[in-house]
């Protein structure tokens, strides 16, 4: 019995195998770490490109005789269809969380009317909680513009 | 021996082979990756700094749409709008001289060119795009390591390290002009034409009452060649006008036109001192309602020269003036019958008044509708009887004016009909016409008179309440009231009460959808000029208190009230000469559109910015 462990562990058949078993998982968890970043970076300018598509959509039908005028029920559907059609995902916008427009007085001193709009999208990442940028979240970017 | 032996082991034992095969290539694989995932990062910070160049363009555009249309185009707070924007939209930091403007007389966007040499489209400041907005963002791409330690090949060396590229994202934002003109009311009501001195003018006694300003245009809108000396006259010690200001084009001072040795002249319309209110106004005018060298446009002169162009609504109709017999036929009801005409291009037919004997018609006793007619009946047109039948009788029609009938046309009750064509409207003795709604023509005037006439201390005319225009125009063929005499006004004696459409008879006009809404007397402009005051006189007199309701017309001739004569109601004038006696009251409250003296200037006003480049 004793002997078989020996002779086990003397041996040096498949030493490779082992030792790619060994470093395997380093490198899978760096590999994954990386995939998870550019996973990431898509989330984040998949919402980003969703905005800003919303925003200009407003900005583009703000005019008198647009449906943007105000904010009215046309113009928020069509904000966000505009924002189904930048992210390529005809359902983005379909938890009401996900795509927000506001119509509303600048924050900004110089005042003015402006459409704020925001979009969320939920991240999850293949190794949450290793790295620092591998944490489930919801992305958001939203864009503010000046309309008026 | 030892060493070699040693050597060959190490070189010969595989053991530990995939730790350093992963030593090796570790770090390189893990440079490269990173190096995709820092170029998949400029991207990223590219998309969110185009996004962020285009909300802060459109916002500072906003801002600058605003700063224009209230009329500060050279303000700058666009740049502070701008920077605010793109701070808020991805939190990137510019200088203000990274929100530029071109337009056709600025362009302060040579920082932005010097920090992103990529040209800024040439439409800028053009036509097609007046003024543009443009937002520069830069940023050098973070220095990450695999940036610093990355290499790439170099011409010259082997290998050179990839410089961290600065990010640039442009939004260039047109912003479109649009002009149009705006239109203010005019606040004047009388309006005199000539380039004269005396283009108004007050009569010893007389009293302009105007709760309104009085325009005198003379010379800079009828005269554009002659030197402008349009004032107004006071022709007498008593004489004196109360008004809310005096406009005229004549170099005058307020001393030189409403003092004279008589003493003053000009007062300040006052509601309560005023006639009807009051007996005068003791507040002299003052000098800042007094407008000298200030030319007043005729607002009317292109709507009414249309409307005497052909198929225009100052055009009378033609009408049926003369009838005789031309066959008697038969079978007609004996008596007084009243037939009327067939054939023709006709909105309302002629109707003659005839005597039937035996059953032929015997004998025409008088026109009595001229009818409405693009074209009278040609030929020997026949007539529809207005009681029984009969037949074969036919009749021979003069194309003309109207002779005004009176009160009946063959023993028949007659009253004024709209629409008609006359030679003039002649009512005198005690007689009282009211008009029906609708425009009159008056064509040329005759020899009862010259056009729009009333004489008898009894006489009276007044209209319905809905309104009615009198066209003044030529007459027709050659001779004493030819295609060269053009009817005018001469109300001698009794009552007017007239209201134009629009009026209702009080004291404002409702726009309306008429061409002649407010309008009461519109006279052709082509009538002779009256070259001197009164020498070709339009009169308003009466005995009473005559009440206008409206606007009188009459561009090329002297309009005037004499005597102790009152107009009152919500009355207007534009003449070339004014010449006043008596109290009348004017009022801006019944002009078509704008009134008299509005002022019509052209506003250029930006809006909708679009992304452009």
């Amino acid at each position: 019995m004793l002997r078989a462990l020996r002779r086990f562990l003397r041996s040096s058949d498949a030493t490779a195998a082992v030792e790619a078993a060994i470093f395997a998982p380093i490198f899978v968890v760096f590999t994954l770490g990386i995939t998870d970043l550019g996973v990431g970076t898509f989330v984040g300018m998949t919402v980003n490109s969703a905005a800003q598509a919303g925003a200009a959509y407003a900005v583009i039908n703000s005019g008198s005789t647009g449906t943007c005028g105000s904010l009215t029920p046309a113009c928020i559907s069509g904000v966000q269809t505009a924002m189904n059609n930048a992210t390529g995902n005809s359902s983005f916008c379909t938890a009401s969380s996900a795509c927000q427009v506001a119509f509303n007085s600048c924050a900004d001193p110089n005042g003015g009317v402006c459409f704020i709009v925001t979009a969320n999208y939920l991240y999850s990442p293949i190794l949450p909680g290793l790295y620092s940028w591998a944490v489930s979240q919801t992305y958001s970017s939203t864009a503010t513009v000046r309309i008026q | 021996m030892m060493i070699s032996q040693s050597q060959n082991q190490v070189w010969k034992c595989s053991a530990g082979a995939v730790a350093v095969v992963t030593a090796i290539v570790l770090p390189v694989i893990l440079g490269f990756a990173s190096l995709g995932t820092e170029v998949g990062h400029w991207y990223f910070t590219q998309r969110v700094m185009q996004g962020s160049a285009d909300a802060s363009a459109i916002s500072a555009a906003a801002q600058y749409i605003g700063d224009v249309n209230a009329g500060s185009p050279s303000s700058t707070t666009y740049q502070t709008v701008g920077v605010n924007y793109a701070l808020l939209n991805g939190n990137f930091t510019i200088p203000t001289s990274n929100v530029c403007l071109i337009t056709s007389s600025s362009n302060n966007c040579a920082p932005v060119l010097t920090l992103d040499a990529r040209p800024i489209s040439t439409q800028c400041g053009t036509s097609a795009a007046p003024a543009c907005i443009v937002v520069e963002i830069t940023q050098n791409t973070a220095t990450w390591l695999s940036t610093k330690a990355s290499f790439r090949p170099g011409v010259g060396k082997l290998v050179q390290a990839i410089p961290a590229p600065t990010l640039m994202a442009r939004s260039v934002v047109t912003i479109l002009s649009q002009t149009k003109t705006e239109t203010t009311a005019g606040a004047d009501c009388i309006l005199a034409l000539a380039n004269a001195t005396n283009a108004v003018t007050v009569e010893g006694g007389g009293d302009l009452v105007a709760k309104c300003g009085i325009a005198i245009d003379g010379g800079i809108d009828q005269n554009a060649s002659g030197t402008a000396i349009g004032g107004i006259h006071f022709n007498g010690s008593n004489s004196k006008t109360e008004a809310t200001n005096l406009v005229m084009t004549g170099n005058y001072t307020e001393n030189q036109e409403c003092v004279d040795a008589s003493g003053h002249h000009c007062y300040l319309w006052s509601a309560t001192q005023s006639p009807p209110a009051g007996t005068g106004s003791t507040t002299l005018l003052p000098a800042s309602d007094f407008y000298p060298n200030t030319a007043t446009q005729d607002p009317y002169a292109a709507t009414v020269a249309a409307m005497f162009q052909s198929g225009g609504i100052g055009v009378p109709p033609q009408g049926v003036a003369s009838v005789t017999i031309n066959t008697q036929g038969n079978g007609y009801t004996n008596g007084t019958r009243v037939f009327t005409l067939t054939g023709g291009s006709a909105s309302a037919p002629a109707k003659v008044v005839a005597t039937v004997s035996g059953g032929m018609v015997t004998a025409i006793l008088g026109v009595f509708d001229p009818g409405a007619y693009n074209t009278v009946p040609g030929g020997q047109p026949t007539g529809t009887p207005d009681i029984g039948g009969g037949s074969g009788g036919t009749f021979k029609l003069t194309e003309g004016c109207f002779a005004w009938p009176g009160t009946s046309v063959g023993g028949m009750p007659w009253t004024p009909i709209a629409g008609r064509k006359y030679c003039s409207i002649y009512n005198h003795g005690g007689t009282t016409i009211n008009f029906p709604t609708g425009n009159y023509y008056i064509a040329g005037g005759d020899s009862n008179c010259v056009g729009l006439c009333q004489s008898g201390n009894n006489a009276v005319m007044t209209s319905a309440v809905a309104g009615v225009t009198f066209f003044l125009t030529n007459g027709e063929g050659t001779g004493t009231y030819g295609s060269s005499s053009y009817a005018t006004i001469s109300i001698q004696s009794g009552t007017v009460n007239l209201c134009s459409p629009g009026t209702n008879c009080g004291t404002t006009c409702a726009a309306s959808t008429l061409a002649t809404e407010c309008m009461l007397v519109i006279q052709n402009p082509a009538a002779p000029l009256s070259t001197t005051l009164k020498s070709i006189n339009n009169i308003v007199n009466g005995n009473g208190k005559n009440t206008l309701a409206g606007l009188v017309y009459l561009p090329k001739q002297t309009f005037s009230t004499v005597g102790t004569s009152s107009i009152g109601g919500c009355f207007g004038v534009i003449a070339y000469y004014i010449d006043i006696g008596g109290t009348p009251e004017f009022s801006n409250g019944c002009l078509p559109g704008n009134g008299i003296g509005g002022t019509t200037t052209t506003v250029t006003t930006l809006s909708d910015p679009t992304l452009f480049q």
